[in-house]
């Protein structure tokens, strides 16, 4: 079928990312026709597409009485268009295609709050009859193939993650990397917590800020759903998802249907972000963190690119629960001598909250949860012994810290906790000093403040979370 | 011209029946007679849409049925720089779906024209020049919400100087509306077939708001 159509529709995957609205033409038995715009045309062989049902009640009810329709796509690029003649088949509520169109929904609904709301009822899969360009003089654009770049740069990569002596080094290794090697200017890493419910920023790169201790909940927003899904999600353009679901928001309050949208997740991010990608870390079958890319541009992640950021999140996943391993296996249970720590600096004001086991230095918020305890460890350790060496052992065996067996992510934790510290000037240092071993210093003594919590706060937070 | 108008909450539509309402408001010395043409929108259950929560429909013409008026709002949108795709049909009812721009209300908001992507030989000129079936869906690329209107083209000849300043005027507006978007202005310009426009205008029929959401589709 597809040797018969003039553009085959390989050819034109970087139209059918959804990018733009596509419209579909339909008609009624009676002879009435009906046009509406679609959300997204999905490739699914060269034969075939699957459309989006979501809203298109009479779209529905004439597919049902007249199998023909006819989609224009349009590449965002160049304006090219093309026409699609297709037949309706079937319409699918589950399975892989389904479960791929829904993730895409899901991920741009859930970005402004309306998940649940833009709800994918079907994907109407049709057969396609013919695809021609709208004029003759198109010229049918090249999709962005890697190929051999894609290898050589993939490969590239992995060197430089082998080259990586720890969890840190790799981090850093791997996000200047998709920059220089892939172009993808603009990244976080996270790292999922213990109960596999929320995920935390560890390092980015390319903001003007970092996003080291940002948080999103598994199952929200483009992140969250990629990770509850295990599974690549590309938003090839954000501004018009907004757009859509903002009008969508307004019609249900309109509606006084008493509907409240869900928060947004605060996240830093590109002011002027038109695309973006969530790209699941699995190692050993587990999730182990998400890669978040963004682009100013529109239609930067798309179908053609889903391949190769799974191999890049698998690779990176594979690549830092190797190095969580090392650290593991090559802890020292005793540190190295102490050394005393510098107090020329004025005092150092740490306050430690119970209830979320959030910490304040000198006023500045550091980091709460996990890490929170972890840093209320080290401070506490060091102003009762003097100790300035700590190993990853130690914390992995304290019991109070409540670190999940064998799903600890500590190098992550330690990593996030560091990044946090050099956000407050440097004024408490961790520095990893050896495999398995860091080092506490700060400028000046530390006076220590503990505000206790027994209430239903303390009991929301119990050891094992985030 | 006899005026009638419902207003609230659109309820059970019927493609043959027209729109039912709550507390209708009758305006004008005449009841709504006759029957609809056109497409329904084919969704039953009444929410409030994103425009404004009036149908308007008129006895016009000599055959006295009942016919759709666009609201000032309607009207404001549908001359605003949104973009415009048209469906057509043949006589075995595949359809085809093209592009149109400078599209038009008349005063009293019954009658729409529109320039539409359709070179001589293409279906969707072969279809206009054949049966008239029409329909037109209005949506921005920046927010959202859409309008479809239907009809039955009555006049189908090729632009004049008026209609086709009308149609660089629609472009650019729709033009920086995609900029918006991020997309780079040759893109929607590439649309803009301005040697394949075909003029046509026809009394509107029936209107359906197209807004993504529980109301897409009801015949306002």
């Amino acid at each position: 079928m597809s040797g018969q159509l003039a553009v085959p529709l390989e050819s034109i995957r970087h139209c059918l990312r959804g990018v733009v609205p596509s419209q579909i033409a339909t008609c009624s038995a009676d002879g009435v026709p009906n046009v509406t715009t679609l959300s997204i045309v999905h490739y699914v062989d060269p034969e075939r597409v699957a459309l989006t049902r979501q809203f298109f009640n009479k779209t529905s009810v004439n597919l049902r009485e007249n199998p023909r329709a006819q989609v224009v796509v349009v590449d965002v690029s160049s304006g090219e268009q093309f026409l699609l003649d297709t037949e309706f088949l079937h319409t699918e509520t589950e399975g892989a295609t389904f479960d791929a169109v829904e993730a895409n929904l899901d991920a741009v609904a859930s970005q402004t709050g309306m998940t649940g709301v833009f709800r994918l009822r079907g994907v109407d899969i049709h057969r396609v009859l013919a695809c021609v360009a709208f004029d003759d003089a198109v010229v049918v654009a090249p999709d962005r193939h890697w190929g051999r770049n894609a290898i050589v740069a993939l490969d590239e990569l992995a060197r430089r993650l082998s080259m990586c002596a720890d969890y840190s080094q790799a981090t850093q290794a791997a996000l200047d990397a998709l920059a220089d090697l892939f172009g993808f200017e603009q990244s976080i890493l996270f790292a999922i917590d213990g109960r596999g419910e929320r995920l935390f920023a560890i390092t980015s790169n390319g903001y003007a800020v970092s996003a080291a201790g940002a948080e999103v909940a598994v199952g929200v927003g483009a992140i969250g759903v990629a990770a509850a899904r295990r599974r690549v999600v590309c938003v090839p353009s954000m501004a018009r998802g907004r757009s859509m679901h903002a009008a969508m928001a307004q019609t249900i309050e309109e509606a006084g249907a008493g509907w409240a949208p869900a928060s947004e997740i605060p996240l830093p991010g590109l002011d002027r972000a038109q695309s973006s990608a969530a790209v699941p870390l699995v190692a050993r079958g587990e999730l182990t963190g998400m890669l978040y890319l963004e682009s100013e541009r529109a239609g930067e992640f798309g179908p053609g690119d889903e391949r190769l950021l799974r191999i890049i999140g698998s690779q990176l996943a594979a690549a830092l629960a190797g190095l969580q391993a090392d650290e593991r296996e090559g802890a020292v249970v005793a540190g190295p001598p102490d050394v005393p720590i510098a107090r020329s600096g004025p005092p150092i004001a740490v306050i430690y909250y119970q209830a979320d086991d959030t910490i304040f230095i000198d006023g500045d918020y550091v980091v709460k949860g996990v890490a929170g305890r972890i840093l209320w460890k080290l401070m506490r350790e060091h102003a009762t012994s003097g100790r300035t060496a700590f190993t990853n052992r130690e914390l992995r065996l304290d019991e109070q810290l409540g670190l999940p067996a064998g799903n600890e992510n500590l190098e992550a934790r330690l990593l996030l906790l560091r990044k946090r510290l050099d956000g407050i000037g440097g004024i408490v240092q961790l520095e990893r000093v050896g495999r398995g071993r860091f080092e506490l210093s700060m400028t000046g003594p530390a006076a220590l403040s503990e505000v206790a919590t027994a209430g239903p706060m303390r009991a929301a937070h119990p050891p094992g979370d985030q | 011209m006899v005026e009638w108008c419902a207003v609230g909450l659109l309820t059970t539509p019927s493609r043959f029946a027209g729109p039912a309402v709550c507390g209708a408001v009758r305006m004008g010395c005449g009841v709504a007679g006759g029957g609809l043409s056109g497409g329904g929108g084919g969704v039953a259950g009444g929410s409030a849409y994103a425009f404004a929560m009036v149908a308007t429909y008129s006895r016009v013409g000599e055959g006295g049925g009942l016919r759709a008026v666009l609201d000032s709002a309607q009207v404001e949108f549908v001359h605003g720089g949104v973009a415009t795709a048209v469906a057509t049909r043949d006589r075995d009812l595949v359809p085809a779906v093209t592009r149109a721009f400078g599209p038009q209300v008349s005063p009293e908001g019954s009658v729409l024209s529109l320039c539409v992507v359709a070179a001589v030989g293409s279906r969707s000129r072969i279809n206009l020049e054949g049966n008239g079936a029409i329909a037109v869906v209005f949506s921005p690329p920046t927010v959202a919400r859409g309008l479809q209107v239907k009809g039955v083209v009555r006049e189908l000849r090729e632009p004049g100087p008026i209609e086709l300043a009308r149609a660089e005027e629609h472009l650019l507006a729709f033009v920086a509306q995609c900029v918006q978007l991020g997309i780079a202005p040759e893109a929607p310009r590439r649309l803009f077939a301005r040697d394949d426009f075909v003029w046509v205008q026809f009394p509107i029929d029936d209107v359906f708001d197209q807004t993504p959401g529980r109301g897409a589709g009801r015949r306002l």
